[in-house]
């Protein structure tokens, strides 16, 4: 009895070393994507909010068909190997004539002409370039992409920041397990915050509140998230090498579903109006994306691509025979047929993304990621106060600052740059990324600076209010649309966004005055230890 | 830097939950892409090893890290890896 006791209690420690030192040696890191994975999660939002965007179903009310066979005449004919479609964030259509070949990093990219077409059919502007540059260069989605991007890599080149983050998801996914495991009082720690308690005692309570509650969505996403960098980094190339001989080629025609060799005999190609309209009633949504490959050949066939729709999960792709306008089949992900591969696949983006219930899914999800947050932030907190005597920890309490509390400032630097730089005429795509590591080079001499910790949060917390109180209105100046507009054209996205920032902006001036006011109060008590002053 | 900070590589439970369970864990997965069945769509035995390869890191993971009888999890991950080395060499060179 005594030795199972002890060797449940030995390892019970062995969990809590784990469960400490995996948050402690990545646990910057960590926030770092989990905030920016929290913010990701609306990164369709942010796209419209920041363009002053709605969705305008141009796929359907515009004349897509007179308008790819108008483009195709004056396209050179590799380039009909294949057309992608899709409405941008400022009420564009962009049409892509493209074919395949390797980019000059060796990868599998599509090159070809990008057109962008209004409303009215007018064409805006052309471009011929890799796939992957002419989105580089996008400043529709300067400011998406870019915080996507930070959740995703890290902004270190590729593999490696794919790999990082990887190996991040790996460490949340021990953090998350060995925290669950620990507990010996799983249900009644949901609600185990004591309101006699303060500081540090505090703070651990509310760690394992805050973490008890996201422990199945963090096991979920740290699953999930390295799976998605894993096999993006080297799974999908290395399980080539091995079932394919290396034939990449082969490798993605598997996975893509479509036959090597297609016949390229002319033949006119059926009205892709018709099968668009098809593909609407079928769904009853609007495809993000239509991809018609070998366009004016015998082969030719035409793809809608659905988000998740109302009652589904998963994605959805109708594939028609776009010589006769037939529809073909309900395509799987990967591969040709149903398969347990596919459905895994189609299921594991809504679930890291919250995308599978339209915004609802979106607010719990990012509620959830705050929540993770919040445990990553405490977490580490603990570890400076258990540490508060010795002097590396006051640079540690100092490093916590500037990363929990300057990286949202950053973000939303950038987000100002976006738009600065779009009132300007400048390139949003460059001044976008650019704006963030002024802020983050400004904010780090503060951090320097700055001796007293206390003042730094203060400091950090009245730019970030100010910065989420100013986006709004700067959002307004630089397109002229209106709260008011934005309720007559239904934008949802928009109202969301500016709803969260202003909420984000209230919640930064209540916490300065719950701090200002908790000083007040400690200063007529007891003059302030050196100790309160530098722990976080 | 402290000395004190660089015992764990004379821990011999870190090589076997650190950098031998990582590999064994990579090599099961490039091996299933051979032995795993591919399915009527031919991808699952691309697809799946690529989903489970978090799970059979985090199962290796743990019970390597746990474990009283380390000697066993010795033993586990020498197999394995054994297994999956024959079933790859077997692949290339087969």
């Amino acid at each position: 009895m005594n030795e199972k006791t002890s060797t449940i209690r030995s390892k019970a420690k062995a969990l809590l070393s784990l469960h400490s030192w995996s948050g402690i040696v990545l646990g910057m890191l960590l926030y770092a994507v989990i905030f920016t994975g929290t913010v990701a999660v609306v990164a369709d939002e942010i796209g419209e909010w920041s363009n002053s965007n709605y969705p305008q179903k141009l796929l359907i009310k515009t004349n897509v068909n007179e308008t790819v066979n108008r483009l195709a005449e004056n396209t050179p004919q590799e380039y009909l190997d294949e057309i992608s479609v899709y409405e941008n964030d400022r009420q564009q259509l962009v049409y892509f004539f493209h074919t395949h070949k390797q980019n000059p990093s060796g990868d599998m990219d599509e090159f070809g002409i990008q057109y962008k077409i209004n409303a009215n059919g007018e064409t805006i502007s052309q471009q011929e370039g890799f796939g992957s540059d002419l989105f580089e260069q996008e400043d529709t989605y300067a400011l998406s992409r870019f915080l996507v991007s930070i959740h995703t890599e890290l902004h270190i080149p590729s593999p490696w920041g794919l790999i990082l983050t990887g190996i991040l998801g790996l460490a949340m996914l021990i953090a998350s397990v060995s925290g669950f495991m620990m507990h010996r009082h799983l249900f009644t720690d949901m609600f185990a915050i004591r309101k006699q308690r303060d500081g540090k005692s505090l703070k651990r309570d509310s760690h394992t509140v805050a973490g008890t509650w996201s422990i199945p969505f963090a096991i979920l996403l740290a699953f999930t998230g390295s799976f998605f960098s894993f096999s993006a980094s080297f799974g999908l190339p290395a399980m080539g090498i091995v079932a394919f001989g290396g034939d990449q080629e082969a490798l993605m025609y598997t996975l893509v579903g479509e036959q090597q060799n297609k016949s390229e005999v002319p033949m006119d190609s059926s009205n892709v109006n018709l099968m668009l309209s098809d593909a609407v009633k079928r769904q009853s949504s609007i495809p993000s994306f239509v991809s018609i490959s070998h366009f004016g050949t015998e082969s030719a066939s035409l793809l809608a691509f659905f988000m998740p729709n109302e009652g589904k999960v998963g994605f959805e792709q109708l594939v028609y025979n776009a010589t006769n306008g037939d529809f073909i089949e309900h395509k799987p992900l990967v591969g040709t047929v149903p398969s347990a591969g596919s459905v895994i696949l189609s299921l594991i983006y809504p679930i890291h993304f919250g995308t599978f219930a339209g915004l609802f899914s979106k607010i719990i999800w990012v509620a959830l990621g705050i929540a993770a947050c919040y445990v990553t932030i405490t977490g580490l907190q603990l570890y400076a106060h258990r540490n508060e005597k010795a002097n590396s920890s006051r640079w540690f309490s100092r490093m916590c600052v500037w990363g929990f509390w300057g990286l949202p400032l950053c973000s939303l630097s950038s987000a100002f740059g976006f738009f600065i730089s779009g009132s300007l005429g400048l390139n949003q795509s460059f001044w976008t990324p650019l704006t963030f590591v002024i802020a983050a080079a400004i904010i780090s001499i503060l951090t320097l600076a700055i001796k007293n910790i206390s003042l730094l949060k203060k400091v950090l917390l009245v730019g970030s209010g100010l910065f989420c109180l100013l986006l709004p209105i700067l959002r307004f100046t630089s397109s002229g649309v209106s709260w008011l507009q934005a309720l007559q054209h239904n934008m949802v996205a928009m109202m969301f966004i500016e709803f969260i920032l202003l909420a984000c902006s209230a919640l930064c001036f209540y916490s300065l005055y719950r701090t200002l006011q908790v000083k007040n109060n400690a200063d007529i008590t007891e003059s302030p230890s050196l100790s309160s002053q530098e722990v976080v | 830097m402290n000395a004190s900070y660089m015992q764990f590589l004379k821990n011999r439970r870190f090589w076997l939950s650190g950098p031998a369970t990582l590999l064994v864990s990579l090599f099961t997965m490039f091996a299933m892409a051979v032995w795993f069945p591919p399915g009527v769509g031919k991808v699952n035995n691309i697809m799946m090893p690529l989903v489970m390869l978090p799970l059979i890191w985090a199962l290796l993971f743990f019970y390597t890290y746990l474990t009283a009888d380390m000697r066993k999890a010795q033993w586990l991950l020498v197999i394995l890896f054994t297994i999956n080395s024959i079933i790859l060499a077997y692949q290339f060179w087969g």
